[in-house]
Formats: structure tokens, C-alpha cells, sequence
């Protein structure tokens, strides 16, 4: 029988599949950095989790770094994207190829 | 007063000596504020920067002067040598190991800062943000390298990384900066969260964050989630490193960062990860054999990234690009000297070679970046092979200082290169990685076609109508000179600089406290603390 920390870390689990498979197959760079926040949470659920099976307070404290860190790397994202689409009118994914060896 | 308000107050006001080992990190951050408001203040209406980029030159003395006491007088002020400070519990570790990085750092934010000052290239860039995130970056990257657990680790490489996705996206109308930025964002956001799931499962098995227990890990087959957490670590940590299969971003960002910046990211960067995987590696698995699946993994990753170093960037025309290849052929280099580290992990030769690796490396990257962008001259074109034909005739002290940063990275003896790869290699030999020596010494020959080429066109060639012709005034002698100096002073590293890093005491500072126990994973909070952080939740 599972407990509620191990259901919380198998959640994570999924969760993180679910943003790495955003992450390589979205095209579109908005829905990528999305998939990223979803990594970034799933990595948050799987700290809390195994603080609790730990016994130890650790876990939950990284969870909130990450949560701040999270919040300065979508202001930066979002700003980057909004740049590049004042430039380029476009984001997605495949219209990224000025730079090609 | 009671010993517990005794000891919060000395986490928040720690001792005098704090102030002085930290100062480095310290003068960065606050020098990063400093120039960014002084940037509100007009001063010189002709060169509206002037004033942040004097004061985030001086931001960067402390982190020169301060480890060249500490390291050139040790047991200086007091402080043990066998048992170097601690603070922060185990976030700040006041070893010569940080002091080496302090200083490796600081000097390569004040030449990439003077750099961008004195270029004709680089005065486009140099406003008060760019000063400002590039102390906060360089302030990141001392974090990192001194952080001897996860979360002082963590917060350094994010206030590492957020700066620099900004760097490389700085000239906000240029498409290719942006595009650039854009995937390198991308990619490094998803190695940051890598890094923490891979942590989060290594937290779940060891109970702690600090890289002194990670030997506490068992990595066996038994043990699904803990080597699932390492290897997601090991891949986070080669996609910020550049380290072949992850290594696609790295050309791109390399070519679409403007030079004078792609110089900074291409070696300070490294040197902070580099010291990170060095603290963590040698503290060891001590009884079982983690460090023999590591040293596996390494392996790997150290053959595919010469491979891939050596072998594409014969393919290609763009200088830029052609570093960036050079770049991933010496994260192969590393790779050897983690291997290394995996199987003895107690070997102070094995870390002396890895803090030779990263300076030398560092000088020379610097060195070739900073000519680049002296020749571009502040176009964004990117510059190919043909253009330096006939260089050696028009540019003859540029051409004698690029040929020792390419002979440098290539590893031909009389450039600093080569000693810092003969130390990686014969400590990597004396651990009984001679497979992985060979292949890195045969691909090293095919990369070598790639860099003799490069001397090729400067040298031989008779120089053509699309060959670069750099200016000759005033910016460009004040570069010659300094390139000049970095040049000189790689020779002088190579020669010297191995012995005296022999003379750096390469163990880790420890937390004084007692050492965690193994902890079985799924048991309760009513078992008895071990790291003393125990409660009930």
C-alpha cells in the first residue's frame, strides 16, 4: 500500500516525463518553457515527498529556492521570447535556424 | 544566553574571518548593485558607462587580492591549513580550492570587463547592465565553486545562468543574439531541473544535501532510485559543462553571443561546475562502487565529447564555431580528469591537475576570444577560416599571439596546453586509466588538423579581398597590449604554473559536526536523528 509521500513521488515522476516530452517535441517556444515550469514543479514534489519519507526538513526548503528561482527564470524567458518575437514575428521552434553550422 | 540564539546569530553575523574569506563574493555582489544605480547617474555625457565599469573593476580586486594572501601565505590571519574553515553549515568552504577559483575568476571577469572597455567591439556593449550581470554571474560561479552542499550550489549556478541567458541575448535588436539566447535558456532550464530531480532522488536515499554524503549513497542495481538520481545529476551537470551527447547548444551559443562575452561563458562557466563535480567526486563512495559506475560514465562521455570536438570541428568554416568544437574536445579532457577523480578520489595530484586544467584553460580560451572579437570589430558577421588568410603579413603581434592560444589548445609543448594536459594524463595513467588516456591523445591528433589549418591560412596564405584587415589606431594598441600580456602570461602559467599549484593544499574544509549516518529509505521520523536536523513533520 502506498503512502501519500510515495504517491507524491511517483506524481513527480509523471510530472517530469510530461515536461521533458514538452520539452523535446513542442515546437512552439512558449509551450516549451511551460514544459520547463512543469519540470522545475515536478522536481518542487519530489523534494517535498522525500523530505516527508525522510524524516528530514531539507527537501521543503529547496522547495521554496526553487520556487523563487523558478519565478526569475520565467521573467527572463518571457522576456526573451517577447524580443524575439518583436524581431522575428514568430516563435516557434523550427523558424530558430540563423544559427546553423 | 542560550546556545541556540548563540548559534543563530553566528550564521547571521558569522566572525570576522568570513568577511574576509568571502570578500571576493561579497565585493561582487554589491559592486553589481553599485554599478547597476550608477548607471541612473549621467556623469560624462560622451561615456555614459564610465563610471559602472570603473566601479566593477574595482568589484573585482578584492577577489584577486584576497586569495593571492591566502593562498601565497597559508595559515595566514590565524587560519588552520589542514582544517580549513567552514561556514554556513556546509554552504561556504574557505579551502585554497575556493581561493584558486576566486582568483581565476575574478581575473577573468576584470580582463573580459577591460576587454570590453578598450575594444572599439566592445564599447557598444559596455552600459551598467552589463556590468552588473556579469559581477552577479562571476558572483554565481564563486558561489558555486565554495558551496559544499545543494543548495548554496544551486542558488550560485541559477544566479550563474539567469545572467547569462540575458549576455548572450544583450543586443536586443540582433537576431541571432536572440535566437541564441532563446536556446540556451531553453536548454539550461531544462538542465537546471534536471539537476534538481536527480538531486531530489539522491536527497530521498542519503537524507542530507551535502556533498560529504553523498558517500553515504549506495549505487547498485538494489538501489534504482539512487542511481537514477546520479545519473540525472551527471547529465545535468555535462549539459551546463558542454559535455558530448549534450553539447548541441553549445555552438550555437557560442556563434550567436557576441565575442567578447562568448569568451567569458565559454571558460568561467566551466570553472565553476568543474570545481562543483571536484568536491563532489572527491569525497568519494566510500564502500561501494559508485565511483567505478562514475568513472564508467565518464568514460563514455569523455570519448564521445573528443570525438565529436575533434571530429566536426573539421567541417566547419566559422571560427567562432570551430572554438566552440575546441570547447567540447576539452569538456572531454575534464571528463578524463573526472574519471580520474572517480577512482582515486583522495589523489591530490589527480585535483592539482584538475585546477591546472581549468586555469590554463581559462587563459587561453580568454586569450583567443578576445582577438576574435578584435578582428570582427564590432560587426556581427561571423568570421570564416579564408578571412585570416594572410593575417601573419598584416596583423604580425595579433597572429604571434592567436598562434599561441590555437598551439595552447591544441596541446603542442611549448604552450601552456600541454602541461596541463600531460598533468591530466599522467594522473589519469598512474589511476590505471590508460584506455581512455589513448583515445584522448589520438583524437587530440585529428582535432590538430582543425587547429594547423587555422595557422595555415594566417601564416602561408597570401591574403585575398575578403581577408580581415584590422585597424591600426589608438583601441587597437591598447588591445595588442593587453592581448600581448594574456599571450606572455599563458607561456609564463604553463611553465610555472603547474609547480605552484603543486603548492596548493587541495583538501576540502568539513563542517564541524557529526558525520551523517546511512539512512534506510521508507523509515519513519521517530527514528533517532542523525544530522541532528530530524524533526517530526
Amino acid at each position: 500500500m502506498l503512502t501519500l509521500p510515495e504517491i507524491g513521488l511517483y506524481f513527480s515522476f509523471l510530472l517530469f516525463l510530461v515536461g521533458l516530452a514538452g520539452v523535446m517535441f513542442r515546437k512552439n517556444i512558449l509551450f516549451m518553457m511551460v514544459s520547463v515550469e512543469i519540470l522545475l514543479n515536478a522536481a518542487n514534489l519530489a523534494f517535498v515527498s522525500a523530505s516527508k519519507i525522510t524524516g528530514t526538513i531539507d527537501g521543503q526548503v529547496v522547495m521554496f529556492f526553487v520556487m523563487a528561482v523558478a519565478a526569475c527564470e520565467a521573467a527572463v524567458g518571457l522576456a526573451l521570447i517577447i524580443a524575439l518575437y518583436r524581431t522575428k514575428a514568430s516563435i516557434e521552434a523550427d523558424d530558430l535556424k540563423a544559427l546553423r553550422g | 544566553m542560550n546556545e541556540a540564539l548563540q548559534s543563530s546569530l553566528n550564521l547571521i553575523f558569522p566572525s570576522a574571518a568570513f568577511y574576509l574569506h568571502a570578500a571576493p563574493i561579497l565585493a561582487m555582489l554589491v559592486g553589481g548593485l553599485v554599478a547597476l544605480l550608477a548607471g541612473v547617474f549621467r556623469g560624462n555625457p560622451d561615456r555614459p558607462s564610465m563610471v559602472s565599469y570603473q566601479i566593477g573593476f574595482i568589484s573585482c580586486f578584492p577577489s584577486v587580492i584576497v586569495p593571492l594572501i591566502l593562498l601565497s601565505a597559508p595559515g595566514s590571519f590565524g587560519m588552520s591549513v589542514s582544517q580549513p574553515p567552514a561556514w554556513l553549515g556546509s554552504g561556504f568552504l574557505a579551502d585554497q580550492i575556493s581561493q584558486f577559483t576566486f582568483l581565476v575568476v575574478g581575473l577573468g571577469t576584470m580582463f573580459t570587463l577591460f576587454m570590453a572597455e578598450i575594444s572599439n567591439a566592445g564599447r557598444q556593449l559596455l552600459r551598467p547592465e552589463l556590468v552588473c550581470l556579469m559581477l552577479f554571474a562571476s558572483a554565481g560561479i564563486m558561489i558555486m565553486a565554495s558551496a559544499g552542499e545543494f543548495m548554496a550550489f544551486f542558488t550560485g549556478l541559477e544566479l550563474m545562468s539567469i545572467p547569462l541567458y540575458v549576455l548572450v541575448g544583450y543586443q536586443r535588436h540582433d537576431t541571432r543574439g536572440l535566437e541564441a539566447a532563446v536556446k540556451y535558456f531553453l536548454m539550461g532550464a531544462t538542465a537546471s531541473a534536471i539537476i534538481l530531480m536527480g538531486m531530489a532522488l539522491i536527497y530521498l536515499n542519503i537524507g542530507t544535501l551535502r556533498w560529504s554524503d553523498f558517500a553515504l549513497l549506495n549505487v547498485s542495481l538494489s538501489n534504482p532510485f539512487g542511481v537514477l538520481g546520479l545519473l540525472l545529476f551527471v547529465v545535468g551537470l555535462s549539459f551546463k559543462l558542454g559535455i558530448a551527447p549534450f553539447h548541441t547548444w553549445g555552438p550555437d551559443v557560442y556563434q550567436g553571443a557576441h565575442s567578447t562575452l562568448t569568451g567569458y561563458m565559454s571558460t568561467l562557466v566551466k570553472v565553476g561546475i568543474v570545481m562543483v563535480v571536484l568536491r563532489i567526486l572527491g569525497n568519494g563512495f566510500a564502500g561501494n562502487d559508485g565511483g567505478v559506475w562514475l568513472a564508467k560514465i565518464f568514460w563514455v562521455l569523455g570519448t564521445l565529447s573528443i570525438l565529436v570536438g575533434s571530429v566536426f570541428g573539421l567541417v566547419h568554416n566559422s571560427i567562432k564555431r570551430m572554438l566552440a568544437y575546441s570547447s567540447i574536445a576539452n569538456a572531454g579532457y575534464f571528463c578524463l580528469a573526472f574519471a580520474t577523480l572517480a577512482l582515486s578520489p583522495a589523489s591530490a595530484e589527480a585535483r592539482q591537475a584538475v585546477l591546472a586544467y581549468t586555469a590554463i584553460y581559462t587563459i587561453l580560451n580568454l586569450g583567443a576570444f578576445a582577438i576574435l572579437a578584435w578582428l570582427e570589430d564590432g560587426s556581427r558577421e561571423d568570421l570564416l577560416k579564408e578571412e585570416l588568410a594572410g593575417l601573419g603579413k598584416r596583423a604580425p603581434f595579433a597572429s604571434i599571439c592567436l598562434t599561441i592560444f590555437i598551439l595552447g589548445l591544441a596541446g603542442i609543448p611549448p604552450a601552456a596546453g600541454f602541461f596541463g594536459k600531460f598533468m591530466l594524463i599522467s594522473s589519469a595513467v598512474s589511476v590505471g586509466l590508460i584506455g581512455l588516456a589513448v583515445v584522448m591523445v589520438l583524437l587530440s591528433c585529428v582535432a590538430l588538423f582543425y587547429y594547423l589549418s587555422l595557422l595555415v591560412e594566417i601564416w602561408l596564405k597570401p591574403a585575398t579581398r575578403s581577408s580581415v584587415n584590422p585597424q591600426d589606431n589608438e583601441d587597437s594598441r591598447d588591445v595588442r597590449v593587453l592581448v600581448g600580456i594574456v599571450a606572455f602570461a599563458s607561456l609564463v602559467v604553463g611553465i610555472v604554473g603547474p609547480r605552484w599549484v603543486a603548492s596548493i593544499n587541495p583538501t576540502f574544509a568539513r563542517e564541524n559536526r557529526a558525520p551523517a549516518q546511512p539512512l534506510k529509505t521508507g523509515q519513519t521520523n521517530q527514528d533517532s536523528g542523525t544530522t541532528g536536523q530530524r524533526q517530526d513533520l
